[in-house]
């Protein structure tokens, strides 16, 4: 089984997605009964927040929240000592402790970090495992 | 966010409780609030599958990259 890590930049980018590009990416990996989708336990969090600041109408950021709870995506706790290697990894490539913590994952599982995070691509993606969208 | 004004009827029953639960110049706001969700209420049970539940409201949202960046940046300590 194939590991694909998501972040909350391709679960708030999709809802935004005229083009359909994101979402038919993110479809394809929901889909596909030979693919894992984790995720970090931020996540719930991270695309909750997002969504509070880009839409100021609560009961429709509830209906994204209901809609975005109920997908297949396996949230995991990450334990002191890997938080450690998050914190080195963040350190060495200038990033974010939140960001660093997908993609350590990825390379743990030994899998591939979708993100439409530009910015965290352009820093990271020398590790490998990691994959950009939009 | 732009609005239509409209006329509605309810049982009396009804628009007794709802001035009794909903403070002045809050029924518009409710009215809303309740339509919406019981829209979604039948979107759900029309569309159960919650992956095509949620890609269906892909391009919903307005925000450009940069905004969905800062929005998420926010949130962090």
């Amino acid at each position: 089984m194939k590991n694909y890590i998501i972040d909350a930049s391709l679960i708030v980018t999709s809802l935004s997605d005229k083009s359909g590009q994101v979402n038919k990416k993110l479809q394809s990996l929901l889909s596909n009964r030979g693919t894992q989708l984790l995720s970090t336990v931020f996540l719930d969090f991270e695309v909750a927040n997002a969504i509070r600041f880009l839409d100021r109408d609560i009961m429709r950021v509830k209906n994204y929240l209901d809609a975005f709870f109920e997908l297949p995506i396996k949230k995991v706790d990450l334990s002191k000592g890997q938080i450690q290697k998050v914190v080195n990894m963040s350190f060495t490539n200038g990033t974010t402790v939140y960001d660093a913590s997908y993609h350590f994952l990825a390379i743990s599982r030994d899998g591939i970090f979708v993100t439409c995070d530009h910015e965290y691509f352009q820093k990271s993606h020398h590790l490998n495992h990691i994959q950009l969208l939009a | 966010m732009n609005t239509q004004r409209i006329t509605i009827s309810m049982p009396d029953y009804l628009y007794t409780q709802l001035l009794a639960a909903v403070p002045t110049g809050q029924i518009s706001k409710f009215v809303s609030a309740a339509t919406e969700d019981k829209i979604v209420s039948r979107r759900l049970a029309q569309n159960p599958n919650p992956i095509e539940h949620f890609l269906s409201l892909g391009g919903t949202l307005k925000a450009t990259p940069r905004q969905i960046r800062n929005a998420i940046s926010r949130g962090r300590l």
